[in-house]
C-alpha cells in the first residue's frame, strides 16, 4: 500500500471559523490537523491522505502584505513537511481566490504540487489558471460538498506523481495545454461522427476548443456626429519611417499615437508599415491606405465630423496573444475616453 | 458607455468573430483597406472619402450585435 500522503490546507478567516469581513485583516497563522472544510476535505482523502496542518490567513491581510503573507505561510507550512497543498475552495470570493492561487503557484515555484478550487467568477481562475490546477466549483459554500471530492482525487493524483486527465474529465479548468494522444479511429472518422451528430443536433465534443473572444456590448451611436472629436485607430502597423519606438511586425505587445495636428495626409517616405502578416507595399506608397488622414480631413471640411483628434494610435494586429491584445485595446480605449473622443475610426488589415 | 467604433476591414469572417460591433466592408484590399492603387491619386482619394464618409455613417446608427454594412448600404440615395 501506498503511504499517507501528508496534505497542508490554506482556508482564509472564514473558513476557518475566525469571523468575517471585520476579521479579514487578521495575520497568517497556523493549526494542526484540519479545520472546517479541511473536516470534509479529510473525509473525501479517506485513508489515502492527512490533512496534517491547516494555514490560515485574512483576506484583506494577504492582499495588503502579499509578499509577507506569502513567506510567512510557506515557512508555517515548512514545519509540517507535507507533499501537496489544498487551497480553498474559494468560490467566488476574488480576494480569497486570488490569495488561493498565489500561495499555491508560489509553493508550486518549491518543487512541490498544489491544487486550489474556485468558481469561474472568480478573478483568481483567469490570473492563475494557466500555472495552476483549479478545480471548477459552484458559486457559493453550498456547493462545497460536490467541490470536494473532485478537489481530493486531484490533490491525491498531483501528490503521487500521477498523470492527470483532461481538464474536463478531472474537474478543473482548462490550462490551454494541447496534449498528443494516440486513438483508435482516425481523425477522418471522428470528425465525421461530430459532423453526423452535429447535423442531427446531438451533443458532441470538439477535440480543438478554440479559445473564445468574449463580447463587448455595443456603445450606443454618437449622438452627433458632425461636433464630435472622432480619432483614428489603427492596427496595420504603421509609424513614422524607421520606426522609431520599435513596434513589433507581429506578436506585437505595444501601442503608439503619433501626432498628426499639422498634417493633411500622411505622406509616403515619412510613414511606413511595419506589419509582417502581408505585403506592405501598397501602404507604404501611399500611407492614406492604412490611416485614412486625407479622407477624414475632408470629412471635417465637410463637417460631417466635428474635429479629428491631433493623433492617431497604432499597434500591429500579427500573430498576437489575444490576452495582450485586450490589454492594448484596453489601453487605447483608456486614453481614447481621456482625450475626450467620442467616435473611432478603425482600420484593419 | 462605450465609445462607437466603426471598423473598416477586407476581412470580414474574423471582424464577425472577434466580435466587433460596427463593421464596415471595405472595397479596399486587405493589405490596405483604404488603397486602390489602380485608380490613380486623384480618383482614389475620391473613392477613399466616399468609404470612410459611408463607415462613419455606422457610427450615428445604432447596432444590437456585430453588423456589417457596406458602401452601397450606407450610401443615401438622391
Amino acid at each position: 500500500m501506498a503511504t499517507k500522503l501528508k496534505v497542508v490546507h490554506y482556508v482564509n478567516q472564514f473558513f476557518a471559523g475566525i469571523g468575517g469581513e471585520d476579521k479579514a485583516d487578521v495575520p497568517p497563522s497556523h493549526r494542526a490537523g484540519p479545520v472546517g472544510p479541511g473536516l470534509g476535505l479529510a473525509k473525501a482523502f479517506g485513508a489515502d491522505a492527512e490533512i496534517v496542518g491547516t494555514l490560515i490567513c485574512g483576506d484583506n491581510w494577504f492582499v495588503e502584505h502579499e509578499a509577507q503573507a506569502v513567506a510567512t505561510l510557506l515557512e508555517m507550512a515548512d514545519g509540517y513537511g507535507a507533499d501537496v497543498l489544498v487551497a480553498g475552495p474559494a468560490f467566488s470570493s476574488g480576494r480569497y481566490g486570488t490569495a488561493c492561487g498565489t500561495l499555491a503557484v508560489a509553493w508550486e515555484q518549491r518543487g512541490k504540487p498544489a491544487v486550489a478550487a474556485m468558481n469561474v467568477n472568480n478573478p483568481g481562475v483567469e490570473l492563475f489558471r494557466e500555472r495552476l490546477l483549479i478545480v471548477q466549483t459552484g458559486p457559493t459554500a453550498a456547493a462545497m460538498a460536490a467541490a470536494l471530492p473532485t478537489l481530493a482525487a486531484l490533490a491525491l493524483k498531483r501528490g503521487r506523481k500521477l498523470e492527470v486527465g483532461p481538464a474536463a474529465d478531472e474537474g478543473y479548468f482548462p490550462r490551454g495545454v494541447r496534449r498528443l494522444v494516440r486513438l483508435e479511429e482516425s481523425g477522418a472518422e471522428r470528425a465525421t461522427e461530430m459532423l453526423l451528430a452535429k447535423l442531427a443536433g446531438k451533443p458532441y465534443r470538439t477535440e480543438m476548443p478554440i479559445e473564445g473572444f468574449g463580447t463587448v456590448p455595443p456603445p450606443p451611436p454618437v449622438p452627433d456626429l458632425s461636433t464630435a472629436l472622432v480619432a483614428l485607430v489603427t492596427e496595420s502597423g504603421l509609424v513614422p519611417h524607421g520606426n522609431p519606438d520599435r513596434l513589433e511586425t507581429w506578436n506585437a505587445s505595444k501601442w503608439f499615437k503619433y501626432p498628426i495636428a499639422a498634417r493633411a495626409d500622411l505622406e509616403r517616405g515619412q510613414y511606413e508599415a511595419w506589419h509582417g502578416g502581408c505585403d506592405t507595399a501598397g501602404t507604404n506608397d501611399d500611407p492614406d491606405r492604412a490611416v485614412p488622414l486625407d479622407a477624414a480631413r475632408i470629412l471635417e471640411k465637410e463637417r460631417i465630423i466635428g474635429r479629428l483628434y491631433d493623433w492617431y494610435y497604432v499597434t500591429t494586429g500579427n500573430m498576437a496573444n489575444i490576452k495582450t491584445m485586450a490589454r492594448l485595446g484596453a489601453e487605447i480605449a483608456a486614453d481614447l475616453r481621456q482625450q475626450g473622443i467620442q467616435a473611432v475610426i478603425l482600420t484593419a488589415t | 458607455m462605450g465609445i462607437p467604433v466603426v471598423l473598416i476591414t477586407a476581412l470580414i469572417s474574423i471582424a464577425e468573430r472577434v466580435g466587433a460591433n460596427r463593421i464596415f466592408k471595405t472595397e479596399g484590399r486587405f493589405h490596405h483597406p483604404l488603397g486602390d492603387p489602380t485608380l490613380g491619386r486623384e480618383a482614389e482619394l475620391r473613392w477613399r472619402a466616399d468609404l470612410v464618409r459611408a463607415a462613419a455613417r455606422m457610427l450615428t446608427q445604432p447596432v444590437d450585435k456585430p453588423t456589417v454594412k457596406d458602401l452601397a448600404a450606407l450610401t443615401e440615395r438622391a
